[in-house]
């Protein structure tokens, strides 16, 4: 056997179908496993949440610190437009001035401002901080872009050939860079706000990856853990257990036998391991084992029984029942698997019993051919000595009768003949007792001739109509024949005695390894329960037909109703006369 | 010819063999058939005796018990019949058994009686049975 080969066995226990019931322990670890399973999916969520929510706040911070950052810029541009319109210039001062405005409220406040770049037109931004520095710089801006706004349109209103016009530039130009001045160090407050919050956010993520990895872990030990608790639990199972787990090959190699199955057949596992099976196999049940598995093999995870014996390692024998299942075709077993139960007691018992039963057939059929050899002496003694010697007499007599017939001696011929007609009817009620107790034709021609016979004495006798149907091809045991010989006698004897019928039909049939025995009238018919307790009543015979077919292990009926005859069934299992 | 009424103008007595393990049976039928005129060549308790019997003395008719030692009485006439064939048997047997009845009947026994029987019957039988037998050898083969 290879070496890959020897080393399987260690996998197989983890490979049966079978699945053994979890323990309490297994119960608590499976529940620290789904609590596991739950925290770590909870863990998560929470960083897919966090992290959707970090990312749409970061985008709306980097949109507000856009926005204040163009504030510094639409600034200069305003005291710019305001200035080439006092010149005379092209420009549009007031649109900046709005521009201004709108930003500065938003920043505060949330709210739609103009797109500074991508494709929308318009995005909404939230306010820009809840800082109360940043808030307060806010809203300084705010209060300066007014004073600069307001400065702007004064200016406007002025000649620009005026003396002090100078001044008021200077001074526009002044606010204009307070703006700037305090818009960059808004921007700046908010940079650092943004920065504050992206390092929190990514300790926030390291944490959750931290907490992600550990419940990851957990899940990965617990279910480590559970897995190993089965496969012990399993293992725990096929060694301690009484049932004999072995896989064989295709070859009838085996290739793995549990603990017991080495116990029970007093042999090592290694020893086992690599043995052909039908080495083991009792030399009488190899064909019946081949058979079994041959039609198996055919048949990919079908299972069959199969009863054999095992040799055991002191030469004895055992007696097994294995159920065999072909898992040849699974790709991690590769074999059939043998779920082997020892029955040795329960065979020993059945043979125990079955001598037991042959035992009592044999002391029945004794018991029966006894008896049957003693009436068959007595009909041979009734035959030998009264019948011939009455025989005789009258033979005697009739001589004398005769001798005295040709001398005319009427008186003594006369008391002779009286006696001749009484020997007579003796020798009849002789040869009648002769006749009953052993009848003839059942050792020399069977039962149903031994049937035919009596039916035909009853019709003669009664004027009853008799008939017999029987499809019987063989003899029964002499034993088995005379049991419902003594049967249909018994029921016809009562036929006649108390149904005060008009026909009895006889019927003598094999059944289903049985022979059955039925005698049927269109007599009077009966309670049944009430005949079983009248035994004076002529219905004794009733129980003596029972118990004889009993003692023969058959089984008896009677079926009977007042005014619809009766029917006595008899039923023997067949064996048929050798 | 009427051989009941007359025997003893027959040709020649009829020659009979008495077969029956009873020997006070044997013995007053012997006497009763003696005394109807009949030619008794021998007397049996057995069917090899029997048989050897009748090789020896050619009787007309046989007179036999059906339950005997040793053969039957059905035995022992099949076997006298290979000598001789034409030799009439009549069965005498305590069984009045339908089936024995019909067993002697293919055996083509003459008659088939049951012990108890009016003896005066068992001597007509035999009586009928030789003249058959007489008849049957007068034939032409």
């Amino acid at each position: 056997m290879s070496e890959d080969v020897a080393q399987r066995p260690r996998r197989w226990p983890r490979l049966s179908r079978g699945r053994p019931g979890p323990t309490v322990g297994q119960l608590g670890s499976e529940r620290r496993l789904v609590w596991t399973v739950a925290v770590y999916l909870l863990v998560i969520a929470a960083i897919l949440a966090y992290n959707a929510t970090a990312t749409g706040s970061e985008r709306d911070s980097a949109l507000v610190v856009n926005v204040a950052a163009r504030q510094r810029a639409v600034a200069e541009r305003f005291v710019k437009d305001v200035l080439l319109r006092l010149y005379g210039y092209e420009a549009n001062p007031q649109e900046d001035a709005q521009t201004l405005q709108e930003n500065a409220l938003a920043l505060l406040e949330g709210g739609t401002v103009q797109a500074v770049q991508g494709a929308d037109a318009e995005v909404h931004i939230p306010a820009a901080s809840s800082d109360w520095k940043i808030v307060a710089k806010l809203e300084q801006e705010q209060r300066l872009i007014g004073k600069l706004i307001a400065t702007g349109n004064d200016l406007l209103g002025r000649d620009p050939s005026a003396a002090d016009l100078e001044e008021h530039v200077l001074k526009l130009r002044i606010i204009g860079a307070q703006v700037s001045t305090i818009t960059n160090d808004a921007v700046g407050e908010m940079t650092r706000d943004v920065d504050a919050r992206l390092a929190q956010l990514v300790r926030v993520g390291i944490v959750l990856g931290l907490l992600g990895t550990l419940a990851a872990l957990s899940m990965g030990f617990l279910l480590r853990r559970a897995s190993a608790q089965r496969a012990a639990q399993f293992q725990s199972l096929i060694h301690n257990a009484s049932d004999l787990i072995t896989v064989v090959d295709r070859d009838l190699d085996i290739l793995y036998a549990s603990p017991s199955a080495g116990r029970f057949l007093g042999r090592s596992v290694p020893d086992l391991t690599g043995t052909k099976l039908s080495v083991l196999v009792h030399p009488e049940d190899v064909p019946a084992v081949h058979r079994a598995l041959e039609g198996l093999v055919q048949q990919p995870t079908s299972t069959v029984q199969v009863e054999y014996r095992l040799r055991h390692s002191t030469d004895s024998w055992r007696h097994v029942e294995t159920a065999a299942t072909n898992l040849l075709d699974h790709p991690l077993v590769r074999g059939m698997v043998f779920n082997t139960r020892d029955i040795t007691e329960r065979v020993l018992s059945q043979q125990q019993l079955k001598a037991l039963q042959s035992e009592q057939e044999k002391l029945l059929e004794r018991t029966v051919q006894a008896t049957e050899q003693e009436r068959k002496r007595v009909a041979a003694e009734l035959h030998d000595g009264p019948v011939q010697h009455l025989t005789a007499l009258d033979v005697t007599l009739e001589r004398a009768r005769r001798t005295l017939d040709r001398h005319s001696a009427e008186s003594e011929r006369e008391t002779i003949e009286r006696v001749q007609v009484r020997l007579r009817d003796e020798v009849g009620d002789l040869r009648k007792m002769m006749s009953d107790l052993r009848p003839p034709a059942l050792d020399h021609l069977g039962l149903v001739a031994a049937l035919q016979e009596q039916l035909t004495a009853v019709r003669r006798e009664t004027g009853l109509a008799c008939s017999i149907d029987s499809t019987l091809d063989a003899r029964l045991l002499p034993a088995q024949e005379i049991v419902l010989y003594r049967v249909a006698q018994e029921a016809l004897t009562n036929v006649v005695k108390h149904a005060g019928a008009e026909r009895v039909r006889v019927s003598l049939q094999p059944s289903n390894g049985h022979v059955v025995l039925e005698v049927r009238d269109d007599g009077a018919g009966f309670v049944p329960s009430e005949a079983a307790t009248s035994a004076s009543n002529g219905h004794f015979g009733l129980l003596g037909m029972r118990e004889r077919v009993e003692m023969a292990g058959g089984s008896w009926e009677l079926h009977s109703h007042v005014g619809s005859g009766t029917v006595i069934r008899a039923r023997l299992p067949r064996a048929v006369s050798g | 010819m009427n051989v009941t009424d007359e025997p003893t103008r027959t040709s020649a007595r009829l020659r009979v063999l008495v077969v029956d393990d009873d020997d006070a049976l044997r013995d007053a039928l012997c006497g009763l058939l003696q005394d109807e005129g009949f030619d008794v060549i021998g007397r049996a308790g057995d069917g090899d005796t029997a048989v050897s019997l009748a090789r020896d003395g050619r009787p007309d008719v046989v007179l036999v018990d059906y339950r005997m030692p040793g053969m039957d009485g059905l035995q022992a006439v099949g076997l006298m019949r290979t000598d001789a064939p034409l030799t009439q048997a009549i069965m005498l047997t305590a069984y009045d058994d339908e089936t024995l009845s019909s067993e002697a009947e293919r055996a083509e026994v003459y008659c088939f009686l049951v012990k108890g029987c009016p003896p005066m019957l068992i001597v007509d039988m035999v009586r009928r049975a030789g003249s058959y037998k007489r008849e049957l050898e007068r034939r032409p083969n």
